[in-house]
């Protein structure tokens, strides 16, 4: 089997991605207002790839820019053998890992620790709910916060991989190319971090009380 | 097991619930502009070529411009005041128990032959010859004396056997023994 000729990929790129590939040409060629057409279609995306690694919203606009000016002055090397989507999401996460890395961020934190962001909106949105009893709404609210403590525990490779995969923003190809690892390897740090996070929240019973509250729901 | 998992993806995507603010595009194409985001690599190659022609540039034209021409120094001899050239150097005079130093005959030709050169110098030029040197004499050192350090060697090693006393049975095992 031949390998996809440059023309077979151009095609497949421009099927995926109607005018994309019209865009990026002309934003090759200089054009800037095309590039602000890419960074319109992709920024949320980028965004919450930054925000997944950095876990602060400023900090993910900052990555998130940087990100995009450096896509722009590194597209003449875009060939076109992944989408472009993936291509700058690849980006998007060196950007984010190296500010992760980064000595000031972490003296910055030292500074000032900041609270678990949209805590209290979450905490009003489920009491708010409809559909649910006030119980199930209070205790989905409890497991939540235990969960986003539980996630940031886990190591580092897995809480990537579980944040990216479950976010329902990239397919596992995009995942696998920006942390630069197998598709293979993907699932089973995804697989594994669940398997992370079922068990230390069994052991606090949240199982027994999730089973407990919708019992009670359905009764009612 | 599914509740827990579902559970899991409504937390992650909670906490990936945010949108980039509303001027994010203007910011990153003003950036762009303000900053001259570097267009497609051509433009680099070329500014890549331009820093190589003047750094070669500069390797060809420094060393030129640093050659500077011979400075003649002219030297009033009026000005200059220094004793009278030696013209003739007595040989040292051997001193009894010291061995002298070999001084080959042809470097000690060559040194007479320059303070004749500089007596000439002085002549011709008007610049005072400089003294020349007196040649140096070592004495040599005495042969050392016998060492009256003890030895460091070690004293060989005399093992003598233990002068043990018999050991005495006990009263009941030889009675025992006796049986």
């Amino acid at each position: 089997m031949l390998p996809p000729s440059t023309n077979d990929r151009v095609n497949a790129l421009e099927a995926a991605e109607p005018g994309e590939l019209a865009l990026v040409r002309r934003a090759q060629g200089g054009d800037t207002g095309a590039f602000g057409e890419l960074v319109e279609r992709h920024r949320r995306a980028v965004f919450r790839a930054a925000l997944a690694a950095v876990g602060s919203p400023i900090e993910a606009e900052d990555v998130a820019q940087e990100a995009f000016i450096t896509a722009f002055q590194k597209l003449g090397t875009f060939r076109g053998d992944a989408s472009f989507k993936t291509w700058l999401l690849a980006i998007a996460w060196r950007k984010a890992i190296d500010r992760r890395k980064s000595t000031v961020r972490w003296l910055q934190r030292l500074a000032s620790p900041r609270p678990i962001e949209g805590e209290e909106r979450n905490q009003m949105e489920e009491l708010a709910g409809t559909h649910r009893t006030q119980e199930e709404a209070l205790l989905g609210g409890e497991l939540r916060r235990e969960l986003r403590t539980l996630i940031s525990t886990l190591p580092r490779n897995l809480r990537d991989a579980l944040m990216l995969a479950c976010s329902g923003e990239y397919s596992y190809e995009e995942i696998g190319e920006m942390l630069a690892i197998p598709v293979g390897t993907l699932k089973w740090r995804v697989s594994e971090a669940r398997r992370i996070l079922r068990q230390k929240l069994e052991a606090k019973g949240f199982s027994a009380k999730i089973k407990g509250a919708r019992i009670k729901g359905s009764e009612g | 097991m599914k509740d827990l998992d579902s559970e899991i993806d409504r937390a992650v995507r909670s906490m990936l619930d945010a949108e980039p603010s509303s001027a994010f595009r203007a910011r990153v194409i003003d950036a762009l502009e303000k900053h001259g985001g570097r267009r497609p690599s051509f433009s680099f190659a070329i500014a890549a070529g331009a820093a190589a022609a003047v750094v070669l540039a500069l390797i060809v034209l420094l060393p030129l411009r640093s050659a500077k021409p011979p400075v003649t120094v002219v030297v009033d001899a009026r000005d200059v005041h220094l004793p009278a050239p030696v013209t003739h150097v007595a040989p040292p005079q051997p001193v009894p128990g010291v061995r002298p130093l070999t001084v080959s005959t042809t470097r000690r030709a060559q040194r007479k032959s320059l303070a004749t050169a500089m007596t000439h110098e002085s002549e011709t030029t008007g610049i005072v010859a400089l003294e020349t040197p007196v040649p140096l004499s070592v004495a040599t050192l005495p042969a050392p004396a016998a060492s009256t350090m003890p030895s460091i060697q070690p004293a060989p090693l005399r093992v003598t056997a233990l002068d043990l006393p018999a050991l005495e049975m006990p009263r009941e095992a030889a009675r025992g023994e006796d049986r």
